[in-house]
């Protein structure tokens, strides 16, 4: 009698299959939020409170189909201006996106390449500054922008942002790790300038946190909702975070309409992340390994 | 091609530790010189000063005509091969080559006409469109070899190239190195801890220790003529055994007494062990001036007795690891014989190739003196 095991990739076992079966329960409970929120941008008001998932004229699978609606989405397009608010958060965060990847790298770079006196005191500080609470710095920071006159500007709203310590550390932690000093030397007696250096030989040996870091900076600008609302007062200045929580108005709440501007807010960044998960993963993690 | 000259090279860190404390070294136009040394010696960092890629703390270095101290290391005119390659990763091969040159604005096709010559001279022309993620060491090591060439610099820099590559690719990497030097006659400074990569490839090798040069000859001349005990031991594989004695007078000869044996001091060292009898002396001698009575002693042989602890052939020839009468160990190399462990034997000694040492580490050879 043969002593060998059948190749495991054949049958999941009982375990497996128990493991399995939690893994697809936790999922979707995940994702029992997501399809709520699908449904209720579809869903007049009357239906909103009488139908957790879709209307029904008796049993879960007789559906009512005039309990669907679409004014919601001709509200927030023909009337509300929520295409200017999704220009306007397109816009705010891909700006900062592309300016805080690029200056936390250049900062990160010259903290882990360079040696100035200092060098150890701005790490330290960079560090230190982590830990201060964000509530903290909200009213300095708008007191900052008031005398700067930046306040109700999309200057006033990228410019806290580009070039933030989480991300100077993470490049510098990436630059230590994955270049080698001397490939900076080499570079430098083929005759690279520094600038040279750090865009051609430098920045793609950190390429998964290049991208990693602008799309973790992309989805936090898109779904930041504390900063645009106390920087931007114009209307046609709001990005979506703030356009809809303004859909609330005193004179009564259209949830279907809220749930639909919900639906617009979070579907780019939601395909943006489906597609992108891999390097997002990959350049949290880039610095974990050595090569 | 060009004269390297460096005039009281120093590098001090921290306005205190002194790692190159004064080097004075002239590389002729041509020449392959190799600085070879312990770990911490300063070899690296005085190459690395010639390069540009440290600052230099008092000295002057000239490459040719020109002084160089603040000339930056893309205008020096030199091209460097790194121990770890430095191959930038997410180019190919071919763009690795071209890269400095498309800096230095050439024309297209004659950067292609140097990448070609270059990788055909170095056996790569297969490897222009792969990564360096997808060669072998070996390889890697000859694409840094052709980034380096296709410079036509004044000097080449090698700062332990081959330290990465395994024994057998080391030894044949070497021999090409060796012959690439004497097509291209380029200056070059080979930086090694290697002594045997040292006495292979340099037409002159630089013995350093704690900064400072020990030596600087011909391979055979450290090799024969070593200048302290520190050169003496640091070069020739198996190291130079040393024996703690003094010299003493016997009649009107001169002999060495330590470690429970006596040998006569030979003719040549008379004069200069005559000054020092009584003293306190350092005798040394290379495993390979020990023979066996079979083989032909010399005119110049004497004999020792030694113990034989342990026996390590080597086909043609064995490796004896012997005691002195008091009990410190001595290595001997001689042609293979039957001997074994535990016995006594008598060993022949070239006295005429001993030497005489002042005592500590870079004892001054009295044989120079």
């Amino acid at each position: 009698m043969s002593t060998h095991s059948t190749p495991s990739s054949k049958r999941p076992d009982a375990t497996m299959m128990i493991v399995y079966l939690l893994l697809v329960v936790f999922a979707a409970i995940t994702l029992v939020p997501f399809v709520y929120l699908i449904f209720s941008a579809f869903k007049s008001q009357d239906t909103f409170f009488s139908f957790v998932l879709w209307p029904t004229d008796g049993a879960w699978y007789q559906v009512d189909w005039d309990g669907f609606t679409i004014s919601h989405w001709k509200t927030l397009f023909l009337e509300a201006g929520i295409l200017r608010a999704t220009v306007n958060s397109f816009f705010i965060s891909s700006i900062t996106a592309i300016l805080a990847t690029l200056f936390s790298a250049m900062g990160g770079y010259a903290l882990a390449k360079y040696r100035f006196t200092g060098r150890a005191i701005v790490t330290w500080v960079v560090l230190g500054s982590l830990a201060i609470p964000f509530a903290l710095l909200i009213a300095p920071g708008y007191q900052l922008l008031y005398w700067l006159g930046l306040l109700d500007t999309y200057t006033g709203l990228i410019l806290p942002g580009v070039a933030p310590a989480f991300g100077v550390y993470l490049f510098r932690q990436a630059f230590i790790s994955s270049l080698p000093d001397a490939l900076i030397e080499a570079a430098r007696i083929d005759g690279c300038s520094d600038v040279r250096i750090f865009f051609q030989i430098a920045l793609p040996m950190v390429r998964p946190m290049v991208g990693a870091f602008l799309l973790i900076t992309y989805l936090a600008t898109w779904n930041n909702f504390i900063s645009p609302q106390i920087v931007i007062q114009s209307a046609d200045k709001l990005p979506l975070s703030v356009f809809v929580a303004q859909l609330r108005t005193p004179y009564g709440t259209q949830y279907g309409l809220i749930m639909a501007g919900t639906l617009v807010a979070i579907a780019p960044v939601l395909i943006l992340f489906l597609l992108l998960q891999r390097d997002f993963i990959a350049g949290l993690t880039a610095g974990a390994v050595k090569g | 091609m060009a004269q390297v000259c460096l005039k009281n090279i120093q590098k001090t860190y921290d306005g205190t530790t002194n790692v190159v404390d004064g080097i004075d070294l002239t590389i002729a136009d041509g020449e392959f010189v190799v600085l070879v040394g312990p770990s911490g010696c300063g070899k690296s960092t005085t190459l690395r000063m010639v390069a540009g890629l440290e600052d230099i703390s008092a000295g002057t270095i000239t490459i040719g005509d020109r002084e160089v101290n603040n000339v930056r290391p893309k205008d020096r005119d030199i091209a460097m091969v790194f121990q770890s390659y430095a191959l930038y990763p997410h180019m190919t091969v071919y763009k690795n080559m071209a890269f400095g040159l498309k800096l230095r604005k050439l024309p297209a096709n004659e950067i292609d006409q140097r990448v070609q010559d270059a990788a055909k001279k170095l056996g790569i022309t297969q490897l222009l469109e792969r990564k360096p993620k997808a060669l072998s060491g070996g390889q890697r090591q000859r694409v840094a070899l052709g980034r380096a060439i296709v410079r036509n610099p004044s000097c080449f820099l090698f700062d332990e190239p081959l330290s990465n590559l395994d024994a057998k690719l080391r030894a044949e990497t070497r021999a090409e190195l060796k012959q690439l030097h004497q097509e291209l006659k380029t200056t070059s400074i080979y930086v090694t801890h290697d002594q045997e990569e040292a006495m292979t490839l340099g037409s002159r090798v630089v013995v350093m220790s704690g900064g400072h040069i020990q030596q600087a000859g011909t391979p055979l001349d450290v090799y024969t003529n070593p200048s302290n005990r520190f050169v003496a031991g640091f070069i020739g594989m198996p190291a130079m055994n040393f024996i703690d004695g003094q010299v003493q007078r016997n009649g009107s000869d001169l002999v060495f007494e330590g470690g429970g044996i006596s040998l006569p001091i030979h003719a040549s060292l008379a004069s200069a062990a005559d000054k020092v009898v009584g003293n306190d002396i350092v005798l040394g001698l290379r495993p390979e001036h020990f023979t066996l009575p079979e083989a032909a002693a010399g005119a110049s042989g004497a004999s020792v007795t030694l113990g034989v602890k342990v026996v390590e052939p080597l086909g043609a020839m064995m490796d004896v690891y012997a005691e002195l009468p008091n009990g410190d160990r001595v290595l001997l190399r001689t042609d293979a014989q039957p001997i074994e462990a535990g016995q006594t034997v008598d060993f022949n000694v070239a006295i005429d190739k001993a030497h005489l040492f002042e005592p500590g580490t870079y004892g001054t050879n009295l044989r120079q003196h």
